[in-house]
């Protein structure tokens, strides 16, 4: 009986592999992960094992000429080109040279469409593709080559990226959003390779392996924020050809922190799209259509909670926080922190009130919550806006406006904040001389009506 | 049979257990043991967190926003993630009932540990007098488990209170603001020592600065609160995870323990746990039985298997933990300044304030905030939300908090009894605390003096944000069965067996005479593996 000897276990296809594997097929079933095995429970049958491709002293006792390897393991998205390269080059070619002298039996070589790319100067992650894939080819070992195209399903990083592309109240398309995509869902890519082993195709071909759609970027997004409940269409188009290298300059400098990368953006520039082959051919059939696969995203994410009352007051207060327009991922965020959360109207009927007259403009949230901050610190205003400032610390881009720092110096944040304190003082007045008569007799009149459950 | 059964597999059980396997004894464990769930995305940096995952807000704030910190929820500073849910995740068969306590549980695979914050100190001979030995008969143990365990420190102004033993790895790199504040004291160093009797170090943390079995060194991810996805930062399922490796170990979690049944020879003959799954009592012989369940659910399962025999309620007295005060701070040097999110997250410089009398040392720990979540902040602040979210981000890389904890005698008046129903399951806890006499003047006073000491180290209290934690948060319990030269019931031996129970003993907290000021839980492990060492 084979055994199998799977890199990357943890990670993304990694893990639905492992969790599709029928591990009585096989005598073992080793999986490699840099991260400590535990941190993930190791699904039946199977067992982890601590490492790196370039310690082979970490699993060369694993290898031998009843094993085949599938090698999942490689850097990819954000991580820099000496990590690219560390990982997916030098890492394939110590794991080869292992293989090659433990004579392995076969080897499943998971690569990508970007490997294939035309031209890939500012795209570190697809020339290490293209060069793991030739160090294959060369190792003289029975061996198979994937190139999924994007791959969908829950947790993947790239389907977050474009949702949140998605989200932005102005969506962003880079060129001309003609550029051709075809997703494929991880739990179809991991049946294709299930068929690689128990088919033995090992026979040194290189077939792309796409979902059943290929559709352009800009139409992929557009459904995305249609089935989001987006009526928006507004779309920003930015150029691509000056863009990339522009970004890779500042990269150079910058490291990785700008909030878009080169790399990023080689999915708006070539066509993502699988040549056909007989493998997928047979079990397309079964594969999750675009609309699955969006869906899917999406309701990983949240249902918008539709109501158009909290709706305009996450916009509202959102606008009084940060100045910006909130994305639908904040407003649905907001509804369903409400649903979670069913807090009641409070004693009387101030708390609504307040909540009322601070969501018509956003210049009537400030004298609200400056009042509320001093009479009714604890009441159903200030949840509110503290719920929303939680959902906004945790979402980009907004976080990365309330991580800013602003004036720089000390005498500069003084005087920033003695203007603003003194605006508080000014937006109080009116508002105790206002709301103060409203909750003393919210109070007195309290008594009066039945006690409220209804959700706010 | 096995020759050991050890009930719990917190920071206590987990050490006991690696000690007597590593004899040859064959033990078993029971547990409730909630296990944690996958990391995830476990390159991931904080903010490569919120960047990359689909549902951020989920991760962060959990399905039910349970980590929203709103403004009626009192004044802490941060919240469980969801990350750590499992860990104070309780059956709920259970019922408590405090007064003057707010008791923290844990029923998880590794128990409260699974979500410490690393501080690991010594106790020194001063601290150790009540105890029936001294540091010099620890110390092996100490160093014992810093090997374990990973842990790192400093040679330098605490070791006057806290003892130098083998297995440190030299510090982490400090963050800017810690650099900042040493730098401070080392300017004022005399000025601090003679005036305020201030001495200031590095932390001493069970944290890896190098690689170490199979363990990643800190790689500043900035996660630490949300769990570290590399295990730099030790929990104590990675040594129920080495004791897995025996093949005379066997664990069974999904057991609730309720209590144990013994005979006229006062010898325990099995232990009785709930199936949590198949939802009826089990039963297990046992030859010699180690209770580690942490302090409090070690006096429930005492006092329900005596109850359950005798029908008389009993209770244990002299239940300690350490009274902790969050002042918060900001350091004008930085404001305005970026910060990096990028840091490790917990304190990394740590205080020692002398009093007159050693064993009443007080010990602070300084945190300088970093990636935790604003929101907390930000709506303490007597401000509009708005400019005091100006504020915040102004102010995020100077802000601070100092955790100053104090010291805990045993004192009759708190107690831990059962009462109600017969059923041992059912019984209810029942906890009582009171403070110490002239408690408030002795935290006034100390209050003062660390304002004065945070001023002179460049950083200055905002009025209105200090915090007198509530006793019970500390999470440090220890004293209700206390070890005793001499034979008296409700007491244990120098080795922790009972003078009740020939064949009973408790690991975890339960037979501390003394709680010193600083964090319990390095001396809980090396306790356990001194008992096992000494008594097995
Ligand atoms: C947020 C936080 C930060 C902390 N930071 C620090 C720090 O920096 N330094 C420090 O020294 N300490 C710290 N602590 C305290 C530390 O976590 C505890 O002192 C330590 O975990 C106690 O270990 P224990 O093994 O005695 O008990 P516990 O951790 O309580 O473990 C009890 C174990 O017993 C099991 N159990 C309980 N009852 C039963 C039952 N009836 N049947 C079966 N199994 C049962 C549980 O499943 C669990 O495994 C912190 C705690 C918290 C919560
Ligand atoms: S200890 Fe904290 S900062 Fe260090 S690697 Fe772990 S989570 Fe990251």
């Amino acid at each position: 009986m084979e055994s199998l000897f799977v890199t990357g276990g943890s990670g993304f296809v990694g893990r639905c592999l492992l969790a599709a594997l029928d591990p009585g097929r096989f005598r073992h079933v080793h999986w490699l992960s840099r991260n400590p095995a535990q941190r993930m429970p190791a699904p039946a049958g199977t067992q982890p094992v601590a490492g790196d491709l370039n310690d082979p002293e970490s699993y060369r006792s694993l290898l031998n000429s009843n094993v085949t390897v599938v090698h999942l393991a490689a850097a990819t998205g954000r991580a820099g080109p000496a990590q690219q390269r560390t990982a997916n080059v030098d890492g394939t070619r110590v794991l080869l040279g292992e293989c090659s002298r433990a004579e392995v039996r076969r080897f499943l070589h998971v690569s990508s469409i970007a490997a294939k790319f035309p031209e890939k100067k500012h795209y570190p992650y697809g020339r290490a593709k293209e060069e793991g894939e030739a160090l294959v080819r060369a190792a003289g070992l029975p061996y198979a080559i994937l190139r999924p195209t994007i791959i969908a399903g829950p947790g993947s990083p790239v389907m977050a990226g474009l949702q949140r592309l998605a989200a932005l109240p102005l969506m962003p398309v880079f060129g001309g959003g003609k550029t051709r995509i075809q997703p494929i869902h991880v739990d179809d890519l991991v049946q294709v390779m299930l068929a690689v082993l128990a088919e033995d195709r090992f026979q040194g071909e290189t077939l792309d392996i796409g979902g059943p759609q290929a559709v352009s970027i800009e139409d992929f997004l557009l459904r995305m924020r249609r089935l989001s409940g987006s009526e928006r269409r507004r779309v920003v188009r930015l150029p691509l050809r000056p863009l990339i290298p522009l970004l890779a300059a500042g990269e150079k400098v910058l490291g990785q922190r700008l909030p878009l990368s080169a790399s990023q953006l080689y999915t708006f520039r070539h066509d993502g799209v699988a040549d056909a082959n007989p493998l997928t051919d047979k079990l397309a059939g079964g594969f999750r259509t675009i609309d699955e696969m969006i869906a899917e995203s999406l309701s990983l994410t949240v249902e918008s909670g539709g109501d158009p009352r909290l709706e305009r007051e996450c916009r509202v207060f959102g606008r009084y926080l940060l100045g910006r327009e909130m994305n639908p991922y904040v407003q649905a965020k907001y509804a369903e922190g409400h649903a979670a959360l069913a807090w009641d109207r409070g004693p009387g009927f101030f708390d609504p009130l307040l909540v009322a007259i601070a969501a018509r403009h956003p210049l009537t949230v400030k004298p609200c919550d400056a009042y509320a901050r001093f009479f009714r610190p604890q009441g159903l205003l200030r949840k509110k806006l503290v719920l929303l400032l939680a959902v906004l610390e945790l979402t980009p881009p907004y976080y990365r406006s309330i991580d800013a720092a602003g004036p720089g110096s000390l005498p500069g944040l003084f005087v920033a904040v003695a203007w603003k304190g003194f605006t508080m003082v000014l937006a109080l007045v009116p508002a105790v001389i206002v709301l103060l008569p409203l909750q003393v007799l919210s109070r007195i009149t309290r008594g009066r009506r039945a006690p409220e459950s209804e959700n706010v | 049979m096995s020759d050991i059964t050890v009930v719990g597999s917190g920071a206590s059980a987990v050490h006991f257990a690696l000690s007597v396997l590593e004899k040859g004894y064959a033990v078993t464990m029971l547990d409730v043991g909630y296990p944690p769930e996958e990391a995830v995305n476990p390159r991931d940096t904080l903010n490569g967190l919120k960047e990359n995952l689909v549902d951020p807000v989920d991760y962060f704030l959990g399905k039910k926003f349970e980590s929203l910190i709103l403004p009626d929820a009192g004044k802490e500073y941060y919240g469980f993630p969801p990350s750590k849910n499992y860990v104070f995740r309780a059956p709920g068969l259970l019922r408590e009932r405090s007064e003057g306590f707010a008791p923290l549980f844990s029923f998880a695979r590794g128990g409260l540990a699974e979500a410490w914050t690393g501080g690991a100190y010594a106790y020194n001979d001063a601290e150790l007098a009540d105890f029936p030995f001294g540091y010099d008969d620890l110390e092996p143990f100490y160093s014992r488990v810093a090997g374990r365990i990973g842990m790192l420190g400093a040679r330098d102004d605490l070791e006057r209170f806290h003892p130098w033993h083998a297995n440190l790895q030299p510090p982490l790199e400090f963050d800017e603001h810690s650099a900042l504040l040493y730098a401070a004291y080392e300017r004022k160093r005399e000025r601090l020592q003679k005036k305020h009797s201030c001495f200031m170090g590095r932390s001493r943390l069970a944290v890896l600065s190098r690689d170490m079995d199979g363990r990643q060194a800190c790689d500043y991810s900035g996660r630490c609160l949300w769990g570290c996805p590399s295990d730099s930062l030790y929990v104590p399922s990675l040594t129920l995870k080495a004791c897995l490796g025996f093949p005379r170990f066997t664990y069974i979690p999904g057991m609730l323990v309720s209590h144990f049944t013994y005979g006229a020879d006062d010898r325990v003959a099995t232990v009785t746990a709930w199936d949590l799954e198949k939802g009826r009592p089990q039963d297990f012989p046992v030859k010699k039985l180690v209770l580690a369940a942490g302090t409090l659910c070690t006096a429930r399962i005492f006092l329900a298997s005596i109850q359950r025999r005798t029908g008389q309620s009993m209770e244990l007295s002299g239940l300690m933990d350490n009274r902790q005060v969050l002042i918060p701070f900001i350091n004008l040097k930085l404001a305005g300044k970026p910060f990096k999110a990028e840091t490790y997250q917990y304190h990394q410089l740590a205080m020692g304030i002398e009093t007159d009398d050693p064993r009443h040392f007080v010990h602070g720990q300084i945190t300088t905030l970093k990636t935790g979540l604003l929101h907390p902040i930000i709506e303490s602040v007597p401000l509009d939300l708005k400019t005091s979210l100006f504020l915040s981000r102004n102010l995020h890389a100077a802000l601070g908090v100092a955790n100053i904890n104090f010291h805990d005698d045993r004192r009759p008046g708190n107690r831990v009894a059962i009462a109600g129903a017969p059923d041992p399951l059912r019984a209810e806890l029942r906890i009582r605390y009171a403070p110490p006499p002239g408690e408030k003047k002795r935290l006034q006073g100390l209050i003062s003096r660390v304002k004065a000491i945070l001023l002179q180290l460049g950083a200055a209290v905002p009025p209105g944000m200090l915090h007198v934690r509530p006793m019970g948060a500390s999470v440090h319990y220890a004293g209700t069965i206390p070890m005793n030269r001499g034979k008296k019931s409700l007491t244990a031996t120098a080795n922790c067996r009972s003078h009740d129970f020939d064949n009973l003993y408790f690991v975890d907290g339960t037979c501390f005479p003394f709680l010193p000021a600083k964090n319990l839980t390095f001396t809980l492990m090396a306790n356990a593996a001194r008992v096992a060492e000494r008594e097995f």
